[in-house]
């Protein structure tokens, strides 16, 4: 909705990103290092880029997250880290469940690529989802 | 004299109109939870208020917020406690939480002692 200085009555259509990203969501059962996805925007229109998108990704076990970028246009990826979170402690909550999660709205525009990996420092099941914000 | 908070029903113009609200009428916990309409990445807001007639010699007011993929298993995002000083009659506890998930819910708790009034609203937020 657009405030029109009279009320809320003009409404702005919201077209779906245009891009396919893939599957945007999904969970990541065992341990180790593993790239939970890969956004990459080669190939389209500067204009159509997202440049900022929310990344939440949570467990009951403690794990690493590793947020990195890339800009090569050689095909040669040079991955740069923007961002390495340690939830070493995780919080008890009132149900008395312990919760570790990482949620971040994460500005990528200029770059071609961004990923997310993660290393569980312990085994079990990572829940995660990723979506591109709104771009007015 | 009883204080209240929020005591009247929200009205929200425009849309969309995503959000719920519950009352807390005793001490324990409330919960309201939103299922999220967006596509895209956003946040989610909870917002409480909390009162306690007669004042109490002190209390404990908690706000959680919690996401989930599936709407079974939820994980903790956001929470503050806020310890009383004494013969405070009036918390107030907000959040805005970045995420991706669907799902979300917010959980208020009181505790210790007294009877606590309020109300816990969760709403989406896109941008």
């Amino acid at each position: 909705m657009k405030f029109n200085g009279q009320g809320l009555t003009e409404t702005i259509s919201r077209p779906m990103p245009a891009p396919n990203f893939g599957p945007l969501s999904g969970n990541h059962n065992g341990s180790g290092t593993v790239t939970l996805f890969t956004i990459d925007f080669s190939g389209i229109n500067m204009d159509d880029r997202w440049p900022l998108w929310a990344v939440t990704v949570a467990s009951r076990q403690a794990f690493t997250i590793d947020v990195q970028v890339d800009n090569t246009e050689s095909g040669a990826e040079e991955w740069l880290t923007i961002e390495n979170v340690l939830d070493e402690n995780g919080t008890t909550d009132t149900y008395g469940n312990v919760n570790y999660s990482y949620s971040r709205l994460l500005p990528v525009i200029g770059f071609r690529k961004f990923r997310v990996n993660i290393t569980h420092t312990v085994a079990g099941t990572v829940y995660w989802a990723v979506a591109p914000l709104w771009r007015y | 004299m009883r204080y209240r908070v929020a005591n009247q029903t929200p009205v929200f113009q425009g849309s969309p109109n995503n959000y719920s609200y519950v009352d807390m009428t005793a001490l324990g916990s409330v919960e309201a939870g939103i299922t999220r309409s967006s596509p895209y990445g956003g946040y989610v807001s909870a917002c409480s208020g909390v009162t306690y007639s007669p004042p109490p010699s002190s209390t404990q007011v908690q706000l959680e917020v919690f996401v989930s993929t599936d709407n079974v298993t939820w994980f903790r995002v956001f929470s503050r406690i806020y310890n009383t000083a004494p013969n405070n009659v009036a918390w107030y506890i907000n959040s805005l939480v970045p995420t991706a998930f669907p799902y979300a819910k917010a959980r208020l708790t009181t505790s210790i002692q007294g009877l606590p009034t309020g109300r816990l609203t969760i709403m989406e937020v896109i941008v």
